[in-house]
């Protein structure tokens, strides 16, 4: 996407002078803005403590901004009420580093659960999740349980299962971590794949080789501040 | 909610029960034994309001006058009892309905009772030749039914004694009861041939039996109540740690639900039907056993502590008119203890 059609989009995620602390008092972000647009692949990198997490969890909700303004979606996170929080939840998928795939359900039932749970219909679930089970390779072992999968096949079913709901926002949370690199360039392969189709991909890592193999955005925080947004790897 | 939705989490409150079983069955244990403390204690005091309201005249003061009594007296008295049966907020009776025509009171809970109706009322209860060898009194000798409403004897050597008959509304408000016996206890008559006031013999009532039974009941209330709480109390805890352990196994789930935009009641539901099925479960459990306990144990139990058997036995009555109250009120239990429970349980997991 060149830069002229992605001055075009809206901003999807909209983060103005937005502060956190926890308990402690210490501050996890600190005066943090930033804009993503609709339809971008963003890295977000940064070491331990740089305050990747908690962006991600006031991102879905998991936690609240103290301060500043927050805009996910069209949805105001600095002023939601909580019974709208499902509401914005259903419009992100989330990738876990550890899948967080259920082993007492099939490859199956993993990724319908995902539906299930927003109330899908069963007519729905049974025609949407062999169609995404194929699309990330999977569909022949929909009947087996994660257990009985290599890595790379569980990774593309917990991939399916943050994609099945047909979110606007794909987070992927250390997506490459603790797997090798064939498995790293799967993941990422698909991760760009969905971003082709339109949909804003938000990696989160501190593994730089990944964000210098890609020329993607990529935005890097350091105890609670943006130190650098531009395009392009560099040291995480 | 869509019927897809709500049948899932339906199956999956069912599939709870089966998945801690131990804990379930100890849940179930503790509420069937809750509730049958309450519902025993229930039958048992209810059996114990229908015999003493069995009892005849139980809400009657009777203030017997002494034979001795002229005309004068019997009126004073009955003027200084008006006074206190229309200051009394327990006796339906006014001033108003003493009409001038009359010297004595003749409503339904306010009256005198001359002598010869006492005798037409013993009369219509006893043989007369058992009345004649009690009382030495030959009925036929003096008995004349035309004339027996009079404020003395018309009644020739009538040995029975007039009274005023004052009837309560309830017993409910036993110090109120209390304080009108003792002001009748404190008439004093201004120029009294016989007594200056009445003996405290000849004021009758089932004040002091009603206190007693009160008393029992009142014990036995507390002591129900009181052993409900702790019992409801032992129920929701061992509820909680059911629901809990089932919580903490899908812990994971109910993260990954609520990252994919789970609604809390969706979350909440299957731990819900999880505890409401513990309840009804129980409630119906509790049902069948306090049936064999009632019919086949507690009446027996009840009727030999009282001494009362056969047909003039204490009066109980077929568990089946007990049978809405008891199914209802279990089931109330079942669920609160149910759903309080799951909602306790479950809160942790459900912050936004």
């Amino acid at each position: 996407m060149n830069e002229q059609n992605m001055q075009e989009k809206r901003d999807i995620i909209k983060f103005e002078n937005v502060s956190m602390a926890y308990g402690n008092g210490n501050l996890a972000l600190n005066n943090v803005s930033l804009d993503i647009k609709e339809g971008e692949f963003v890295f977000l990198v940064g070491g331990n403590g740089a305050g990747k997490t908690t962006l991600t969890k006031l991102l879905i909700c998991e936690e609240k901004l103290a301060d500043g303004k927050l805009e996910v979606n069209g949805f105001k996170l600095h002023k939601i009420r909580s019974w709208r929080i499902p509401k914005l939840r259903r419009t992100m998928g989330m990738f876990f580093q550890d899948f967080k795939l259920f082993n007492n359900m099939t490859v199956y039932e993993n990724v319908a659960f995902a539906m299930r749970v927003i109330g899908a219909k069963p007519s729905l679930i049974k025609k949407r999740v062999p169609v995404f089970l194929d699309m990330v390779g999977v569909g022949h072992k929909s009947d087996s349980f994660p257990n009985e999968l290599s890595g790379g096949e569980q990774q593309r079913v917990a991939f399916a299962r943050a994609i099945v709901n047909n979110p606007d926002i794909v987070i992927a949370d250390e997506p490459t971590g603790n797997i090798d690199t064939e498995m790293t360039e799967g993941i990422m392969e698909l991760l760009i794949k969905i971003n082709k189709l339109g949909k804003t991909v938000l990696v989160i890592t501190h593994d730089d080789q990944i964000v210098k193999n890609y020329n993607k955005r990529v935005v890097k925080l350091e105890n609670g501040h943006v130190v650098s947004d531009k395009i392009g790897g560099f040291n995480v | 909610m869509k019927p897809s939705v709500f049948f899932y989490n339906i199956a999956q409150g069912f599939k709870g029960i089966f998945r801690n079983s131990v804990m379930t069955t100890a849940s179930l244990l503790v509420l069937v034994a809750c509730m049958i403390l309450v519902g025993t204690f229930y039958l048992v005091i209810d059996t114990i309001d229908r015999n003493f309201n069995a009892i005849d005249n139980l809400n009657v003061i009777e203030i017997m006058l002494d034979k001795d009594y002229g005309e004068k007296e019997i009126v004073e008295i009955g003027q200084k009892l008006a006074t206190i049966c229309d200051e009394s907020p327990i006796i339906d009776w006014t001033k108003d309905q003493w009409s001038a025509d009359q010297n004595v009171p003749k409503s339904e809970n306010f009256k005198f009772v001359s002598s010869d109706e006492h005798l037409e009322i013993m009369l219509q209860m006893y043989d007369e030749e058992w009345i004649k060898a009690i009382f030495e009194f030959d009925v036929e000798h003096g008995h004349d039914e035309g004339d027996n409403d009079g404020i003395t004897n018309s009644v020739e050597d009538n040995p029975l004694r007039a009274s005023y008959r004052i009837t309560f509304k309830n017993l409910s408000d036993f110090d109120e009861v209390t304080k009108v016996k003792s002001r009748i206890d404190a008439i004093e008559l201004d120029d009294a041939s016989v007594n200056d006031t009445i003996p405290t013999e000849d004021i009758k009532d089932h004040i002091q039996l009603y206190g007693n039974v009160m008393s029992i009941k009142n014990t036995l209330y507390f002591a129900g109540i009181w052993l409900m709480a702790i019992f409801l109390l032992i129920s929701l805890f061992v509820i909680m740690n059911t629901i809990k352990l089932g919580v903490f196994a899908r812990r994971h789930e109910i993260t990954f639900m609520r990252l994919c935009g789970a609604t809390k009641n969706f979350i909440r539901m299957p731990f819900l039907v999880e505890g409401i099925i513990i309840g009804i479960l129980s409630a119906a459990i509790s049902f069948g056993i306090e049936f064999y306990l009632y019919e086949y144990l507690l009446r027996d139990i009840i009727a030999s502590a009282t001494g009362a058997t056969g047909e003039m036995g204490i009066i109980s009555v077929s568990f089946w008119e007990y049978a809405p109250v008891i199914a209802i009120g279990f089931a109330a239990i079942g669920l609160f203890a149910g759903i309080i429970s799951s909602s306790i349980s479950l809160k942790k997991y459900l912050k936004a």
